[in-house]
């Protein structure tokens, strides 16, 4: 292994010469000299004009042979001094011997605690034969065993049982006792472990020192001036989030642990880029960002409160880091230092390359005209081309077919069916663009609300009036681009309609209902509503569908994710609104949509229950109020149920999805929403209408209530299937167990 | 490309922005050495690498036979649950049909 990982520095190449010189005058310590010397080059020794040793008497400031030839005898000497201690204060010798050292007297402490010694394996002749105490044990005939800590602690408590009275004399040294036994391993064992160490640590051992220390700072620099960055969170966004991600604040004291744990992670993996140079930056961004989401949960507590919890809590933590590393196990002590070492070492690189910036130009002297120096921060230009004004031919065709009313074709499902002929490619094409516009909206507004934290508190400051202008103009912007405030479109499908039928439109809803507020959120549902028909997963959703082919497959998922993403906003909407609303929506539903044939749809039942059993819990509350609007909802609110209920009068199965195939398992999940429905549909319906809901549905009654009994069934299945149809039969006051099978 | 008044969003059409309205949709990519490949795409760029989820890949071979100078054709096909693809190697990406094309 000569010479360096750059080359041989000790050649007649001048440049290397020239390197190794710079090199070793970079670092003055005995590396390079060490190497040279090994080597037996005459590069170095030339240099030296001396001997090896001339100088150090110079150096030491002593005469070094002196000092060389001495003997140390450094037991003597300390038993020495010991003794001359001891002597002039004989009351320390007192103290010695009643507070005696570990390894003095543990055959002593072991037997107070009525330990054989001799069993213990206890080397010293002193102890045992100065007294066995209240020990009657005389195992001097057996062979001295090593005990393991089992039988050691046995024996001890064995003893302490015995001899109550001593035990509490004895507690605190017994204590002290179990973790001193607990350290002393048999003797082969500890000389077994030490031999393990020392083989692992050669083996490993058998690489070192193939890179100088100049190499190692040479790729540290490298490595760690990625990590200068002036906005860590645009940066390492992807980090970022997966720390956010990991840590979901649950209540106050779960925040306190996960900004412990934010903290530690961030103080310790020294690889990680954005921590070493804005570690503070970044722990306040998530203090900051951790208070701004404890004032939405607001749990009540004061927020002056949690705000000085916190602070405390990060003054000790600052003092004190307790370091985990990414799995969340404690470091050993030892890798606490080193990772203590290797931080202030990365800050020290980092500070340095901060006060010396990298330009991104050098330039040479005597040279014409600059070299530019590629870095990530510094990237090679792209010729860019204006589009503004090329594109004018364009946006001449393009408005031109504005002026023709679209309308649908087949190619893309949604697009497929009624109309008249329209361009579907440019249909569906303009659809996903306003699907790509949305996005980009709602990445922005979450981007600013992230920047929101930044912010000065207090709301006169220019930069906060310009966060809220720029922040409602991107969700206008949104909210246009939606085009969700028209309940009724001459387009068909409607705009939203076509947005929701790609997955990814679907899937933006409950991250964009975050920003809008009440009134549109009130308009989205609106029109969700007034068009449910030509949603998607009714067209193509409902039970009579096949559902076996890879198309059955695809709905049923579509199916799922809008019953996930797309319900559940505007699910939470409704449950808040007064009567008078739910029953203009409820009046809408059943105007727009033909009721029999959407209820098929799973989306539409989930729909109705909510919008019934509400309007129920209102009336229900309502009904002590004696005011004449109230009354008026309500009344309002029955007529509507009564409609309802007719228009469902006699097709009431087919809300039911199609029995699977025989051999497989009924799936309880199935049929849930069905019986939810009826279930609702119970609770506001008169005698009459409660006799007729069970003379059509008792078939399926008989039917599910009969498969759960069977016993082919699993029990969970079983149990479930019962349940379910519980859901109905209760609200009816009855059991499923009052069924006859 | 009609756009409502108001609306943020750059209108800046080159053929990337293309390929980006295909995000989460099914696409047909041809690659280089007769190979074609059918999945969802998730993630693109400028150089057209793209991470393609649920792929099946055909690749198409000819076999000649040295006697008769006969050619036959035929492919082998393999499914992949996920997978990155150089842009270096991609001939043409396109918008697969809708798998349910069903006139009411």
């Amino acid at each position: 292994m000569s010479g360096s990982f750059f080359g041989d520095g000790f050649s007649n190449d001048p440049i290397a010469r020239e390197r190794e010189a710079f090199r070793s005058s970079a670092n003055n310590d005995l590396d390079a000299r060490l190497e040279s010397m090994a080597l037996g080059d005459s590069e170095f020794s030339d240099r030296l004009d001396e001997d090896l040793d001339t100088f150090n008497d110079e150096t030491f400031d002593a005469d070094v042979n002196e000092i060389a030839n001495k003997e140390f005898d450094f037991f003597q000497n300390t038993q020495n001094s010991q003794d001359r201690i001891l002597t002039q204060f004989p009351q320390l010798q007192q103290q010695q011997r009643e507070q005696p050292g570990i390894q003095n007297n543990l055959p002593q402490m072991l037997q107070k605690m009525g330990v054989s010694v001799q069993a213990a394996g206890i080397a010293s002749a002193n102890a045992v034969s100065a007294g066995s105490g209240s020990q009657a044990n005389n195992n001097t005939e057996e062979p001295r065993k090593v005990m393991t800590l089992a039988e050691l602690e046995a024996q001890i408590m064995q003893t302490r049982g015995a001899t109550p009275a001593q035990a509490p004399s004895q507690p605190p040294p017994q204590a002290a006792m179990h973790t001193i036994c607990k350290r002393i391993a048999a003797p082969e064992v500890i000389a077994q472990r030490r031999e393990e160490r020392l083989h692992k640590q050669a083996e490993m051992a058998k690489y070192n020192n193939m890179m100088s220390r100049h190499d190692k700072d040479y790729v540290v620099r490298i490595q760690v001036s990625q990590l200068l960055t002036d906005d860590p969170a645009a940066d390492d966004f992807y980090y970022h989030m997966y720390q956010l991600s990991r840590g979901p604040i649950l209540n106050p004291a779960e925040v306190q642990t996960s900004q412990q744990q934010q903290q530690q992670q961030l103080n310790n993996t020294a690889t990680d880029a954005a921590n070493a140079s804005s570690v503070s930056d970044q722990i306040n961004q998530t203090q900051n960002k951790n208070e701004s989401i404890i004032g939405k949960i607001d749990n009540g507590q004061a927020p002056a409160a949690n705000n000085a919890a916190k602070n405390e809590q990060t003054a000790e933590q600052q003092q004190q880091p307790q370091l985990h590393h990414q799995l969340g196990r404690p470091f050993r002590s030892n890798t606490q230092s080193s990772m203590a070492r290797m931080q202030q070492q990365v800050q020290r690189i980092v500070n340095e390359a901060r006060r010396r910036p990298k330009t991104a130009h050098v330039l040479p002297e005597g040279v014409l005209g600059k070299i530019s120096v590629n870095s990530a921060r510094n990237p090679k230009q792209v010729i860019q081309v204006q589009r503004s004004h090329a594109g004018s031919i364009s946006q001449a065709a393009a408005s031109d077919s504005k002026l023709q009313s679209p309308s649908p074709h087949d190619l893309g499902g949604i697009f497929s069916g009624l109309g008249d002929a329209r361009n579907p490619a440019i249909e569906r094409r303009k659809t996903l663009q306003s699907i790509e516009s949305v996005y980009n909206s709602v990445l922005r507004l979450e981007q600013m609300i992230r920047e929101q934290v930044r912010l000065p508190p207090n709301s006169d400051h220019p930069s906060v009036q310009n966060w809220i202008s720029s922040y409602n103009e991107v969700k206008e912007g949104m909210w246009a681009e939606l085009d969700a405030s028209q309940p009724i479109s001459n387009t068909y499908p409607h705009p939203l309609v076509r947005f929701l039928a790609f997955s990814k439109g679907k899937r933006i809803i409950p991250r964009l209902v975050h920003h809008l507020s009440i009134d549109q959120v009130l308009a989205l549902t609106t029109t969700i509503i007034a068009n449910f028909e030509s949603l998607d997963v009714c067209r193509f959703g409902s039970f009579s569908y096949a559902s076996g082919s890879s198309v059955g497959a695809q709905q049923r998922e579509e199916t799922d994710l809008f019953l996930h993403a797309v319900m559940p906003p505007t699910l939470a909407f409704l449950s808040e609104t007064p009567l008078q609303i739910i029953n203009g929506l409820f009046a809408l539903f059943m105007e727009r949509n033909n009721v029999p044939w959407v209820v098929r749809t799973r989306p539409a039942l989930v729909f109705l229950t909510v919008l019934l059993g509400r309007s129920a819990a209102l009336r229900q509350a309502g009904s002590h109020t004696f005011n004449n609007a109230d009354k008026q909802d309500e009344y309002q609110a029955a007529e509507l149920y009564n409609y309802l209920f007719n228009s469902l009068r006699g097709g009431l199965c087919s809300i039911f999805p199609p029995a699977p195939a025989l051999s497989q398992m009924p799936n309880p999940l199935e049929d849930i929403h069905a019986w939810q429905f009826l279930a609702t549909l119970a609770i506001g319906a008169s005698v009459e209408q409660q006799h007729m809901l069970v003379a059509e549905v008792r078939e399926k009654v008989l039917e599910k209530v009969q498969m759960a009994k069977s016993g082919h069934l699993p029990v969970e299945v079983a149990v479930a299937l019962t349940a379910n149809v519980n859901l109905f039969l209760n609200a009816l006051g009855l059991d499923a167990s009052q069924v006859a099978a | 490309m009609a756009e409502p008044a108001g609306a943020p969003v750059s209108m800046v059409e080159e053929p990337l922005d293309l390929v980006r309205l295909s995000l989460d949709e099914r696409i047909y990519v041809k690659l280089r050495g007769d190979r074609e490949l059918r999945g969802r795409l998730h993630a693109y760029d400028q150089h057209l690498n793209m991470v393609l989820g649920d792929v099946e890949e055909t690749i198409t071979i000819v076999d000649v036979d040295e006697e008769s100078q006969n050619q036959s054709v035929h492919t082998v096909n393999r499914k992949v649950p996920m997978l990155f693809v150089r842009g270096d190697g991609v001939i043409l990406v396109s918008i697969r049909p809708c798998l349910y094309d069903i006139v009411l």
